[in-house]
Order: structure tokens, then C-alpha cells, then sequence
């Protein structure tokens, strides 16, 4: 169970990538978002899959490793293609009973699908690539940047970095509590969709208490060593963007340079 | 033998970064009214090794057969798994989710499929075996319980499942003085009385040498000795190499002996260390 998490699971190699300064991470990984959904056709995702398999290759993280990360959301990939298949109306390529399966459907299932993998898999490569302080640091110093979130960017980042920090710890406690309820005889697997529902009760109540329970006791050892808030606060790792750092930007605007001209490739694969 | 492990290795992780070796060619039988003490340090492969008995760790090598049934074998049920073998986990406390004692500690029964008055009788009787007052507590959330209470009503609700085999992972952790004697008084009366075998996973080299029939020690995920209290605890030198203690009892005959008196350094629990030492000075 625990390993199937792997959005906001670090993955440590001695790569470029990983080397890198977490706002030229965090900010490439927006243009690619922006840039997954500026891509009119199969032939920018194609583009896109070619840069996000090169940026595995050099991140040297496991090819295995990073797939992994699509586990999870295979059920929400297969979803949309569904809807997407039965209900974009255009012109009919094949009728069964009240069910018509559209050629726009195709495409547009097909452009689904390629977009959200690629998107998860972009995403989960860039939290595989940083680790979690050095993330928060980054969007810390980003929101900063930001003029009506300047004011909240230290609550904002310490919120997100309390969440990141979490995850580990409470995806542990659920394995152990899933463990301690397994031995009782608890039954995860059950095919009776009810049923299985009601199975996770054991599992969430006590996975609740406890995570109510650790709040608490982090916010008295907070308060008991002064923390009041990001003002004055000084820090110890200050972010300086280095060399790398410049040719990082110009290789990721000239990938997006050519997802871009993607649109413009006259002739369909499909 | 109601537990036969053969070569059991666990590699966590396997090819990953993280590959980390757990477990190496553990080889061990346990019998069915034994009361064994695993002892090793933290990260020793303790914890892994006690998954293992009941499924809830696949090994990547070696057999596990518990009461003639080998239970790494896909076809055979969880149900029948936890039957035989139930684990206390370290801060049992953790699991508990119902609304009242009684639906929680019924819960493990409920889940093998038995009757409502089986089940009565079950809840029952381990609440009772853990020490507890069953009329009095049976309505209360066991949100509202004190630790140390809480901690018996979540090892009732494994009891209540009667499995032959019980393990229990560190039970007197964060417990009193008290607390702890009296938990391990209990647990010595199920090898006892009720005729449960008994392994107890502990850090605590005084509680496995007033307890146990047997002791295990791991180092680095290997069996490094299996054997009698006295057997073990005999080699101070090879336990201090792994980072453990003898008994403190133990280690107060030694320090005499150090001191050039002539006393027998063979006893580990406090009684026997005790006759010895008024052997030697009570005159």
C-alpha cells in the first residue's frame, strides 16, 4: 500500500537534476503544465513524452520507479476515457444500441488519457527529484514573488512542508494499523463494494486519532521553542540559482518552443 | 512443532536504492506450549521476522509452517492464518476504532464468522484474562480509557480470536514499573494456564530472563543464538559484541566476581542471583 505512493516520495540520485535549484524545478514543471495543455495534438504529447523520458534518463531515478507513481490513478485515467468516448457527439463511427462511440470521442479520449498520464508522471518526477525541504524553499521563496500572497508565503509554504512531512509518517501509521487489523481478521479485499467501504472504518478512526494526536503534540513543541510565524525568521539554506540552473531554463523554453510548434504539424497520425 | 521456519531471508525494497536486507537464512522450530523471548537490537530484524508468521510479510526466500500448514501457500485463507497465529503489535492501543470495549475486542471474532453467543463468551473471557472488569468496562469507549487500560482491551481483542500462537511486539513499552510486571504476569499465565505458545519481542534483557523458556537472540537480521535463558546469557562477552546487556541481576554477580569474590555468576533472575549473593555473604 505504502509504496504505491510516490507523489511527494524523493528519490535520491546524484543527477543534475537533482541538483538543481527547486525553483527552476518547480517552474519548469508549470511550464510543462501550461505547455501539456497548450499541445493541440497527439504530436505535442508525443514531444512532451520525448523531453519527460529524457529528463528520467538524466535524473538516473528508475524507469520503474517513476511508473510506479501511475498506479493510483489508473481507475481516474480510465474514467475519463470512458466519458469521453460515449458522450462528445460528432460524427458517428460505430453504434451500439443507444451507445454512439463519435470519431471526435477517439481523439478526445485519446488526448485525455496522454495528457493526465503525462501530467502525473511530469509531477511525481519533479517531487522524485526534490526533496521536501528544499521543495517548500522553492515555493516559499516563488509565492513571495506573488504580490497579494506575499504576506502569507511563509504560513503558505510551512503548512505545505507540515503536509509533505506528513505523508511518510502517516502512510507508515496506516500500514501498521492495516497490519494490526489484518491480524484481527479484517478483510481489504472484500468484492462486495459495501462491504469493502465499511472495511476501512478500523482503518480511519484510529489512522484519524493519531493524526489529530501528532497536530497537537507538534504544535506544543512548535510553541515551546518560540515559533511564531514567519517574521525574522532568518534561514539556513539561502537559494542562489547557478550556472545549471540558466541552462536548465533555456533547455525547457526550447522544449516548449517545440511542443509549441506542435500545433502547427499539418498532417494526423490519426 | 507448531512453528518451522527454513531459511528464511526478507530483502526489503529489492533493487531499489533503498534495498535493504532484513532478514538472512533464519532457521528456527518453535513448540506448541513454548514461551520464546526474541531479543535484538532496533533494526536487528525482529519486527520483519514476527510479520512473517502470519502472512503479513511474503519472505523472498524460505518456508514458514505453522501447525502443518504451509502458509505461504496463496490458496490458503488469511482466516485461517490468524486462527492459529495472533500478533499483538508494539503500541496495541493504536488499533482500537469502535465505540465500545465490546464491539472493539468482538471485532477479530466477528471477522472469523462465529455466532453471536460465541462471540459473547469470547469478548468475554479475554476481557477477563487481561485483567479487567468486564460488567464495568464493556459499554465505555475505549477512547476514554487510560493508557494502560486501553493497551489491555486492544490485546483482548487478539486473544478473543484464541489463537494458539501469540506474539506480542514490545507489550510493556511505555508502561509503569507496575504495569509492566502485571502485564507480564498475565502473559506468563496464558503459556501457563491457557497453554498459548508464547513469543515475546522485547528490548528488555531482565524481562526475558524472568519469563522465558527460551531466548533468541538477532543481530543484523541473522539468528546469531537460540537456546535457554542460562545458555545464552552464559557468553557476556558475545552479547556485549552485538550491543546487549545480561540481565542486570546478572551483571551484578559478574561485577563481584570482579571485585575477587568467589561466587557463581550462573543465575540471571533476580531470586536465584539473590540466594547466590547471601550465599556468599549472609554468613
Amino acid at each position: 500500500m505504502k509504496n504505491d505512493v510516490v507523489v511527494g516520495q524523493y528519490y535520491p540520485t546524484n543527477s543534475v537534476i537533482h541538483r538543481l535549484d527547486p525553483r527552476t524545478k518547480i517552474m519548469s514543471t508549470l511550464l510543462y503544465i501550461v505547455f501539456l495543455f497548450v499541445a493541440k495534438n497527439i504530436w505535442g504529447y508525443i514531444a512532451a513524452l520525448f523531453f519527460l523520458s529524457l529528463a528520467v534518463i538524466v535524473s538516473k531515478v528508475p524507469v520503474g520507479y517513476v511508473l510506479r507513481g501511475l498506479k493510483g490513478v489508473v481507475f481516474i485515467v480510465c474514467m475519463t476515457l470512458v466519458f469521453n468516448l460515449i458522450w462528445t457527439p460528432g460524427e458517428a463511427l460505430l453504434t451500439l444500441g443507444p451507445i454512439i462511440i463519435t470519431r471526435q470521442g477517439v481523439m478526445a479520449s485519446i488526448n485525455m488519457a496522454f495528457r493526465l498520464l503525462l501530467l502525473i508522471t511530469g509531477t511525481s518526477m519533479m517531487s522524485l527529484c526534490t526533496a521536501t525541504i528544499a521543495l517548500t524553499d522553492g515555493i516559499e521563496a516563488l509565492i513571495k514573488k506573488v504580490p497579494f500572497l506575499g504576506k502569507v508565503s511563509h504560513e503558505i509554504s510551512m503548512m505545505m512542508s507540515i503536509a509533505l512531512r506528513f505523508i511518510p509518517s502517516l502512510t507508515e501509521e496506516l500500514d501498521r494499523i492495516m497490519k494490526a487489523q489484518k491480524s484481527r481478521g479484517a478483510d481489504f479485499e472484500s468484492k462486495n463494494l459495501v462491504k469493502r467501504i465499511k472495511s476501512y472504518v478500523p482503518l480511519l478512526v484510529p489512522l484519524f486519532v493519531s493524526a489529530f494526536q501528532r497536530a497537537n503534540d507538534l504544535a506544543m513543541a512548535m510553541e515551546a521553542r518560540c515559533y511564531k510565524g514567519g517574521e525574522g525568521r532568518t534561514r539556513l539554506r539561502i537559494l542562489k540559482y547557478q550556472k545549471i540552473d540558466f541552462a536548465a531554463y533555456i533547455i525547457v523554453a526550447l522544449a516548449m518552443g517545440c511542443i509549441f510548434a506542435t500545433r502547427y504539424i499539418p498532417f494526423k497520425l490519426i | 512443532m507448531s512453528i518451522e521456519v527454513k531459511n528464511l531471508s526478507h530483502i526489503y525494497s529489492k533493487g531499489t536504492v533503498f534495498e535493504h536486507i532484513a532478514l538472512e537464512d533464519v532457521s528456527f522450530e518453535v513448540g506448541p506450549h513454548d514461551f520464546i523471548g526474541i531479543i535484538g537490537h532496533t533494526g536487528s530484524g525482529k519486527s520483519t521476522l514476527i510479520q512473517h508468521i502470519n502472512r503479513l510479510l511474503v519472505p523472498t526466500s524460505g518456508t514458514i509452517v505453522v501447525n502443518n500448514i504451509n502458509i505461504n501457500e496463496p490458496n490458503v485463507p488469511m482466516k485461517e492464518i490468524v486462527k492459529r497465529v495472533g500478533i499483538v503489535f508494539q503500541y496495541p492501543e493504536y488499533q482500537l476504532f469502535e465505540e465500545t470495549v465490546y464491539k472493539d475486542v468482538s471485532f477479530g471474532p466477528k471477522n472469523l464468522g462465529y455466532d453471536e453467543e460465541k462471540v459473547d463468551f469470547l469478548v468475554k473471557q479475554s476481557i477477563e484474562i487481561m485483567g479487567l472488569d468486564y460488567e464495568e468496562i464493556k459499554d465505555k469507549s475505549p477512547f476514554e480509557l487510560s493508557g494502560g487500560q486501553k493497551r489491555r482491551v486492544a490485546i483482548a481483542g487478539v486473544i478473543a480470536m484464541k489463537p494458539p500462537i501469540l506474539i506480542l511486539d514490545e507489550p510493556t513499552s511505555g508502561l509503569d514499573p507496575m504495569g509492566r510486571r502485571e502485564m507480564l504476569d498475565m502473559i506468563k499465565n496464558m503459556n501457563k494456564q491457557l497453554g498459548m505458545c508464547i513469543i515475546l519481542v522485547t528490548h528488555s534483557m531482565d524481562d526475558v530472563a524472568e519469563y522465558a523458556d527460551k531466548i533468541m537472540v538477532f543481530s543484523s537480521g541473522r539468528l546469531m543464538k537460540y537456546g535457554p535463558p542460562a545458555e545464552v546469557f552464559a557468553d557476556s562477552k558475545f552479547l556485549a559484541d552485538i550491543s546487549l546487556d545480561v540481565p542486570q541481576s546478572k551483571a551484578v554477580l559478574e561485577r563481584l566476581k570482579e571485585e575477587g569474590y568467589e561466587i557463581d555468576t550462573s543465575a540471571y533472575t533476580t531470586k536465584e542471583a539473590a540466594k547466590e549473593i547471601i550465599r556468599v555473604f549472609g554468613k
